[in-house]
């Protein structure tokens, strides 16, 4: 039982950083209807930027975050303006592949730059030490128990933002319909702009997190989460923002469960069977979409 | 007429869709604190002349004056932000969000007076309070024209345009409908409203132009316009 209950834990922690990516991949389908697969790889480089400052400025972690925050929110708005002019004309599968170049051209920036193309770790000391917390029988890590909570405060104010301010409301406006939201003077241009800023905070939130859970980082990074993240907003019904958080956290459960109790490598196949499954028989996703 | 401030003024404007034209040098003019019906049937230019005060759709040629500053090339935000309100054609409801959140993003521009401005509507339509929490695709009809003109009002418009406030209503919600569009002037506003249904339209308003292809056949007095045998024959279904 006591086993059980540190995989539903590790399982929701997984899930937790899957969460985070599907929330702000999410809200970049409510302000421009495009599915960003390159936000997973702007989050591998916001880690390289981390992992870089960490390496020059003598192990400045606070140096390190800020330059996170700096980069996420940066690179992420300056996508914004390529995406405007194809969401302007109403293209659609034109985004998806300017999406993929984003994310191929990170991930060939990350090869030729960054630690010559290999994988490099973070330094115990942003990795919560490697502290593990004992309830009894029940041992947790405890940077594992920071991502959830963490995860948890960062998308419930996210949600409060998207419904109880009339920026947040204004984006959910622009993504039921976009006309309409003209007519009532929500500028097209600013609010995409602020949802990229956003979504470009979180990607900082996520790398931190990641860099806490997992502690590496390398050039693959970016399509292993782009791939799932994909998978896991059609799995919820893309825009939604809620169903994309618990249709993460279940998934992230799924996969603990998989690792812990069936034999060899069958976590992916379960990943992506249930996946498969709910794809099938709900072709809007399990929550639907938020238009 | 002449006392009153002219609050739009349309000169020469001329919409194209790449070859084909959907406005030919319209000329029109609308006054503070009077209602102006645009009368014409289906393709005749009502609605893409509403969208180009907007700036939804870009002139061709010609020029948009709103409270004495051009407005020709300005971006929909802005014109909004100027005093600028719209009740879209179908009333552009957001369905899947409450009626209280329709009503707050009506004063995007004007945070300030959200409250104060949801006590009056409120009143005005006891209804909609009763329906604030609900979703806005849930209401009725009726119930949703009313909460599209409210939200166009929450923002203290100094112009109100609403394309087809009648279209698909019964008729007891278009009399009703009407009654409020005159209420509003009462109280200062001012209208000017795009319509099939003629005879409600030009019942209610003051003056009224009547377009067909894209150009304005006849303007004047809603009550002249009434009586003119074209008018009567074309689009009051009399002989």
């Amino acid at each position: 039982m006591e086993s059980f209950i540190a995989q539903v834990i590790n399982g929701l922690a997984t899930g937790s950083i899957y969460a985070l990516i599907v929330l702000g991949m999410n809200l970049l389908v409510l302000v421009r209807d495009i599915v960003h697969q390159g936000y997973a790889h702007i989050i591998m480089i916001t880690m390289a930027a981390g992992w870089i400052t960490l390496n020059t400025s003598g192990g400045n972690i606070a140096m390190a975050i800020a330059v996170m925050v700096v980069v996420g929110v940066l690179v992420t708005m300056a996508t914004e303006p390529l995406f405007r002019p194809l969401c302007k004309r109403g293209a659609q599968l034109e985004t998806i592949v300017l999406a993929m170049s984003v994310g191929i051209i990170l991930t060939e920036f990350m090869s030729q730059f960054v630690n010559s193309g290999g994988n490099f770790a973070f330094p115990a000391s942003m990795r919560g030490g490697g502290i593990t917390l004992t309830f009894g029988l029940i041992r947790l890590s405890l940077a594992n128990i920071i991502a959830l909570i963490s995860a948890v405060v960062v998308a419930l104010v996210l949600l409060w933002f998207m419904h109880k301010t009339q920026q947040g409301r204004a984006i959910r406006a622009m993504a039921q319909n976009l006309r309409v939201a003209k007519m009532l003077g929500i500028p097209f241009g600013m609010t995409g702009m602020i949802g990229f800023g956003i979504a470009g905070f979180l990607a900082a939130i996520i790398a931190i997190l990641i860099i806490m859970t997992i502690g590496t980082c390398g050039p693959s990074l970016g399509d292993t989460f782009a791939v799932k993240s994909v998978i896991l907003m059609l799995f919820a019904g893309m825009g939604n923002l809620k169903g994309g958080l618990l249709s993460a956290l279940f998934m992230g459960l799924i996969e603990a469960m998989a690792l812990a109790y069936l034999p060899g490598s069958w976590t992916q196949a379960i990943f992506y069977g249930v996946i498969m499954l709910v794809i099938i028989w709900k072709p809007n996703g399990l929550f639907g979409t938020a238009k | 007429m002449e006392q009153m401030s002219r609050i739009l003024k349309i000169e020469e404007l001329s919409v194209y869709y790449g070859q084909i034209c959907a406005i030919k040098r319209i000329n029109m003019e609308v006054f503070e604190g009077e209602i102006v019906t645009l009368i014409g049937s289906n393709g005749a230019g009502k609605s893409t002349l509403i969208n180009t005060i907007i700036g939804l759709q870009k002139a061709t040629k010609g020029k948009i004056t709103f409270m004495n500053e051009d407005i020709t090339k300005v971006s929909t935000d802005k014109v909004i932000k100027r005093g600028i309100s719209v009740v879209p054609e179908g009333r552009g409801m957001l369905a899947s969000m409450t009626v209280l959140e329709n009503l707050q993003l009506g004063a995007y521009h004007k945070k300030n007076v959200i409250e104060q401005n949801l006590e009056k509507v409120y009143e005005r339509f006891p209804i909609l309070y009763d329906r604030r929490l609900q979703k806005a695709g849930t209401l009725s009809g009726g119930e949703q024209q009313m909460l599209a003109i409210s939200r166009a009002i929450m923002g203290d418009p100094k112009l109100i345009l609403l394309d087809e406030p009648s279209l698909a209503l019964s008729p007891a919600y278009v009399d009703k409908i009407f009654k409020i569009l005159v209420e509003l002037k009462k109280e200062g506003m001012t209208i000017l409203l795009s319509e099939q249904n003629a005879k409600k339209a030009l019942q209610y308003s003051d003056r009224g132009y009547v377009l067909d292809l894209g150009e304005t056949v006849l303007d004047g007095k809603s009550s002249d316009l009434a009586g003119n045998p074209a008018v009567r024959s074309a689009y009051l279904g009399a002989d």
